[in-house]
């Protein structure tokens, strides 16, 4: 399991080499050496293949049980190739990673959440009625709902693609959890979560619901998902809930402190985009706009604390890059980001 | 009998931020049962609990403030996800309320 501490925040492994025991010190300091010669060598020439960066490669999924404690990542109840055992969360979970590396594999030719074959671990049954799902920095959590307003969270599959990209955007593009980087990481991982879904499905751009998060609530909740990303806004309107606060347009930027600057509000603009791009183009999302987007969280232009604008303008350079200057997939991604006011 | 504690809790963030929620639910131990009111008592008086960790919030993690007041004070803390447990008991006693009110 020492591949899974690549991913694992700097602060984090730091820490451990100066205050873990020696056994963890000597596998944190290894993976350290290892990281950062091969970062360096990343910098110094993106062609070196991803062979050189690992002994693994190729899909390795682990599902651990939390049995609704919040310890983790709890005991293994299922590895790569396993038969399925009687849960439906953990078959969930493990078909999901499973959809998420084929979607980034199949379509962008990445080895995992690295692009260096990091095995995947995912935790269910975590916490008590816990209504969340989320990535700790190295892994996946699932929390089973309350069963009131929300049932398990392993029951969307966009949400486990959401969940993974963020490790994706953390290995990439590095966006900050914060105000306009942060709801760009938040989009991000909508726009993938969303392409995972449609992939798996083999669903073009047009029979796509773009809806994430459908089938998490329970039918006592007044709304069909947590976000949408083709009509922001307007997933629910629940008297326990409240009205879904997600703009779709930069006039209508919410400015706020809470959720981190409202990284899951403002989201809704870059996601409007990305589907005004995608139906512009029609035919399967994940060919065009998402290969565009994919290929622009992976540019140097952007940084830690890129913008909508700065990442708008970056797409459009790189759909010229890939398509043509000028070209229809050019167009239609300008023209979408200027139909959400973020390019004029 | 000790002095009145009130604790309020706000949940914010988590896979989507749903404004029905990041609302303050507040608990009063003079309105709890005898051995809830002792919990809290107990949970409130233990140093730990404001002893959390301070790095930047994972995404999608939910982060919960809450807020204890008692014989005029008051102090808040903000946590994000795993919660540590004499904290997290404390949350529990608060939705536990939630939903029985």
């Amino acid at each position: 399991m020492r591949l899974l501490c690549t991913i694992l925040p700097p602060h984090l492994t730091d820490a451990v080499a100066r205050n873990g025991g020696p056994a963890e010190r000597e596998a944190i300091l290894d993976t350290l050496a290892v990281d950062r010669s091969l970062v360096a060598m990343r910098m110094h020439s993106r062609l070196i293949p991803s062979a050189l960066a690992t002994a693994h490669t190729g899909l390795a999924r682990t599902i651990c049980d939390a049995k609704n404690s919040e310890s983790l990542p709890g005991g293994e109840v299922r590895g790569e190739g396993d038969i399925a055992i009687d849960d439906i969360t953990v078959t969930e979970a493990y078909d999901g990673l499973g959809a998420t590396y084929s979607l980034f594999s199949a379509a962008y030719g990445r080895d995992s959440v690295d692009d260096e074959g990091l095995p995947l671990l995912a935790t269910v049954h975590y916490g008590s009625r816990y209504d969340n799902a989320f990535w700790n920095g190295s892994q996946m959590v699932f929390g089973d709902g309350d069963g009131e307003l929300f049932n398990r969270f392993t029951v969307a599959l966009d949400v486990i693609g959401h969940e993974l990209t963020h490790g994706v955007t953390q290995d990439e593009a590095g966006l900050i959890y914060q105000n306009q980087p942060g709801a760009l990481n938040e989009s991000l991982s909508d726009v993938f979560g969303s392409l995972v879904k449609q992939h798996a499905l083999g669903q073009t751009a047009e029979a796509a619901d773009w809806l994430i998060g459908a089938g998490l609530f329970t039918d006592r909740v007044r709304g069909v998902a947590l976000r949408s990303m083709k009509a922001p806004g307007t997933a629910y309107d629940d008297p326990v809930l409240g009205k879904d606060p997600q703009p779709a347009r930069m006039s209508d930027y919410v400015q706020t402190s809470r959720d981190n600057g409202g990284v899951h509000l403002n989201s809704g603009i870059p996601n409007r985009a990305f589907y005004l791009a995608a139906a512009t183009l029609g035919g399967y999302a994940w060919e065009r706009a998402g290969r565009i987007w994919y290929e622009s969280m992976r540019s140097a232009k952007v940084r830690p604390t890129t913008g909508f604008a700065r990442f708008a303008g970056v797409t459009v350079d790189v759909a010229g890059q890939l398509f043509g200057v000028g070209s229809a997939e050019q167009q239609a991604i300008r023209g979408a980001w200027n139909e959400v006011e973020v390019l004029p | 009998m000790s002095d009145e504690v009130t604790v309020s809790v706000a949940i914010d963030g988590g896979l989507a931020a749903f404004p029905g929620l990041s609302r303050p639910v507040t608990v009063s131990t003079a309105d709890l049962p005898p051995e809830e009111a002792d919990r809290v008592a107990k949970l409130v008086a233990d140093e730990r609990l404001f002893d959390v960790p301070g790095n930047p919030p994972p995404p999608d993690a939910r982060s919960y403030t809450v807020t204890v007041a008692s014989g005029g004070t008051d102090r808040t803390v903000t946590a994000f996800d795993p919660v540590p447990a004499p904290l997290r008991d404390l949350i529990d006693v608060v939705q536990r309320h939630r939903r029985s009110a």
